[in-house]
């Protein structure tokens, strides 16, 4: 478990332009997003996959005090967490499906697994052509962060932030669902 | 979609979200990518939103105002919360409080609207519409306002129990007349009066309508995670075409009272369609003396009349609103005398319950004999059978899907024939065939079976059959619960499946349960078995399925995540 003040001063150099820095957090916060994750997948039978942004929270507690650093270093390293949850929980759907797709299980959890890369694959097509709105989303729900933290982040407005929101959450429900019909 | 119009259609789509009927509100645009937007929007139910937060709401047992403590959740949307609350400084007295989401206080044209329909319900002051207590800011900058809280019942839930006493029904069109014509002289036009909109709250002298919602409470409905299609065609089917199109005006009020009347006359709206764009091309089309040929007990000024306030035109409408429901309930109040048999005939429009009741003079003298060579018709057997072989896909069988429902095969070993269909949705999904108006009056004459291979995995996985008018829709669900599976007879679905239920002994193999419903014509009531074994008797229908004459398979949601179900075939039958 890495010191709050070594959490706080990473991000500071972070800031200050040292990319070494963003790598040394990985290194930190991975391995303590993994291990939470995958108590989770092991206890919650169904529904992970709508969790993310509780799994993020949890890490964050056992970080740091929530009000132990600047907001704008929350923001930095809950966005960074973000990613990382992504990236958690996608290897873990593709790990399931791999070794179980020989399987015609009656079981419920293989279609959460399905929803996850399904969701990861829609939200590389938006990244690719609405990089923002991709990032909204990730910051939104694999990260937990509110609105106005999200526009910080970004540089941009909180109004653009809620418009794009709306816009990629019908978008990719479109994408999962909407062709089913 | 996802190219060059990004920040066009997603600020469309956010201003669309500000009206209380968003796809309404796009349909005319004749703009394929923002209406499938909002679609998408309206479909996603509470896609990708935190279900944690919603659950332990963290405003209960606050206080707002400085003396409105929050007691209970009573209903919520995409733009707010409703709470049932306590005025602390007033007796400890019962209030409604409706508080704005951070996520629209913020937005200055949703604080506009907020504060402009609190401005309109201090303006009136009328028995039959609600008042306005308090409203004012919480301190993050949510916009609250506050209610009286009435001991009744919706319009809607009275609706419930099929078609409504004539005399009743005169009188509560009058009362509502009254308030929505108090409003139009004070250039207050409703907007969305339904049958939800409409309380009716119970009095030493009998129960009293109150308009509530005067665009406020579609804050709560209107633009949300939680509005589904459903709820937003529950609105749709009682807009006039003009309002559908996009301009509400007084004699939008009157068409929708059109609407509500027919209901609460017959039992079924006049129009069902399964997608609110399809709706201007059948009121275009009109209702004729559909009304007449429904209850002809009444008269035929009451259909006439009925006629007139559902006319396409505006202009062509009955005003003032007043002078229209007097008349209607005059008319209704000199029919009186026939409606309880008319009750009966609605309700049960089961020739066959005539005839062993000796009721056929009575009700051929009513309607004509035209029902008596009807029933002498052979069948053709092919059109008495619909089915969905095992392993079909719905595409195959041919039965429509709603888009809240994913298919996906199950097969016996990868790459060998499909055994079942699994089907998953975050929220309700059907999969359906309509029943042709001759199929609908020989399943509710002769009697059906219906059966299906299914288990539930997440939720409820459901089989029925719509009979579309004021018979009852008949649905049995299979529950996955802790331990096993329950059957339930539903009765209710609002706020939670609810019906008569009985439990299945635990299993936990993957099998698939043979559930059957078979209807009776003459008792009007069906009984439901599992592999065989009847488990539930009497079983007489629920009433808030109204998506037309269907044979229907769902898949539902139990506590908001995702439900599953395997499906492998129906088969449903309209005895010879």
């Amino acid at each position: 478990m890495p010191e709050p003040g070594e959490i706080t001063s990473l991000l500071h150099r972070l800031r200050s332009g040292d990319r070494a820095a963003e790598d040394r957090l990985v290194e930190k916060a991975y391995p303590e997003l993994h291990r939470i994750a995958e108590a989770h997948f092991r206890h919650e039978r169904a529904g992970h996959l709508l969790q993310p942004t509780a799994l993020v929270n949890e890490a964050w507690q056992k970080f740091v005090a929530l009000d132990a650093l600047e907001l704008s270093d929350r923001v930095h390293f809950l966005s960074l967490c973000s990613r990382l949850m992504r990236q958690i929980l996608v290897d873990h759907a593709r790990r399931r499906a791999t070794h179980e797709r020989a399987v015609e299980s009656m079981r419920i959890d293989d279609r959460l697994e399905a929803d996850a890369l399904d969701l990861d694959r829609a939200l590389r097509r938006l990244a690719e052509a609405q990089p923002r709105a991709a990032r909204v989303v990730e910051l939104r729900y694999f990260g937990g962060l509110s609105t106005e933290e999200i526009a910080q982040c970004l540089d941009v407005s909180p109004a653009t932030v809620k418009r794009d929101w709306l816009a990629a959450r019908a978008w990719l429900y479109g994408q999962l669902y909407g062709d089913q019909a | 979609m996802i190219g060059p119009r990004w920040d066009e259609l997603s600020e469309r789509l956010a201003e669309a979200l500000a009206s209380p009927d968003p796809l309404a509100r796009v349909a005319a645009s004749g703009d394929p990518d923002l209406i499938e937007l909002v679609a998408w929007h309206v479909s996603a139910g509470g896609f990708l939103e935190d279900r944690r937060e919603r659950r332990e709401n963290p405003w209960l047992g606050r206080k707002v105002g400085g003396r409105y403590r929050l007691k209970r959740v009573l209903g919520r949307g995409g733009a707010g919360v409703v709470f049932e609350a306590r005025d602390e400084q007033v007796a400890e007295r019962r209030v409604v409080v409706k508080l704005l989401h951070d996520f629209w206080s913020s937005e200055d044209w949703m604080r506009r609207r907020f504060r402009e329909e609190a401005g309109v319900l201090t303006q009136l002051d009328h028995p039959g519409i609600v008042s306005l207590i308090d409203a004012g800011e919480v301190e993050d900058g949510r916009l609250f306002l506050v209610l009286p809280f009435h001991e009744g019942r919706t319009l809607r839930e009275a609706l419930a129990d099929g078609p409504l006493d004539a005399a009743f029904t005169a009188r509560l069109l009058r009362e509502i007349g009254d308030a929505v014509g108090y409003a139009h002289a004070r250039g207050v036009v409703h907007r969305d009066l339904k049958p939800e909109n409409v309380l009716l709250v119970r009095r030493a002298d009998g129960e009293h309508p109150l308009l509530i919602d005067f665009g406020i409470a579609q804050v709560a409905d209107a633009a949300g995670p939680h509005s589904t299609t459903t709820h937003l065609m529950g609105s749709a089917f009682y807009m006039a075409p003009e309002h559908l199109l996009g301009k509400a005006e007084a004699a939008s009020d009157v068409y929708s009272l059109g609407v509500i009347a027919w209901e609460m006359l017959a039992g079924a709206r006049p129009f069902e369609s399964a997608t609110p764009f399809a709706l201007p091309a059948l009121q275009r089309e009109g209702v004729g003396d559909a009304f007449y040929r429904l209850r002809p007990d009444l008269g035929t000024a009451v259909g006439r009349l009925l006629t007139q306030a559902l006319a396409f035109n505006a202009a062509r409408r009955p005003a003032p609103v007043t002078a229209f429901t007097a008349e209607l309930a005059d008319n209704l109040q000199a029919g009186a005398l026939d409606s309880r048999l008319a009750r009966f005939w609605v309700q049960r429009r089961s020739r066959r319950f005539m005839l062993a009741s000796g009721a056929t003079a009575l009700v051929g003298a009513a309607v004509g004999g035209w029902w008596l060579r009807d029933w002498l018709t052979p069948l053709d057997a092919a059109e008495r059978v619909i089915d969905f072989p095992r392993g079909d896909s719905a595409e195959l069988a041919g039965f429509g899907i709603t888009r809240e429902l994913t298919e996906r095969a199950i097969r016996s070993f990868p790459g060998g024939a499909v055994t079942a269909m699994r089907y998953l949705t975050p929220d309700q999904g059907t999969l359906y065939k309509r029943l042709t108006p001759q199929q609908q009056e020989w399943a509710l004459r002769r009697g059906w079976k219906l059966s299906a291979l299914c288990r539930p995995e997440s939720g409820h996985a459901g089989v029925g059959v719509e009979n579309g008018t004021s018979p009852p829709a008949f649905v049995a669900h299979l529950e996955a619960i802790r331990d096993g599976v329950e059957l339930i007879a539903v009765t209710q679905v609002r706020d939670g499946v609810d019906g008569i239920r009985a439990s299945l002994s635990a299993t936990s193999a993957p099998t698939l349960m043979r559930l059957e419903m078979a209807y009776d014509p003459v008792s009007a009531r069906a009984t439901i078995s599992v592999d065989g074994q009847i488990l539930i008797r009497d079983y007489a229908g629920h009433t808030e399925y109204r998506g037309g004459p269907s044979v229907f398979f769902a898949v539902d949601t139990a506590d908001g995540s995702m439900a599953s179900a395997v499906f492998g075939g129906l088969h449903f039958e309209i005895l010879a």
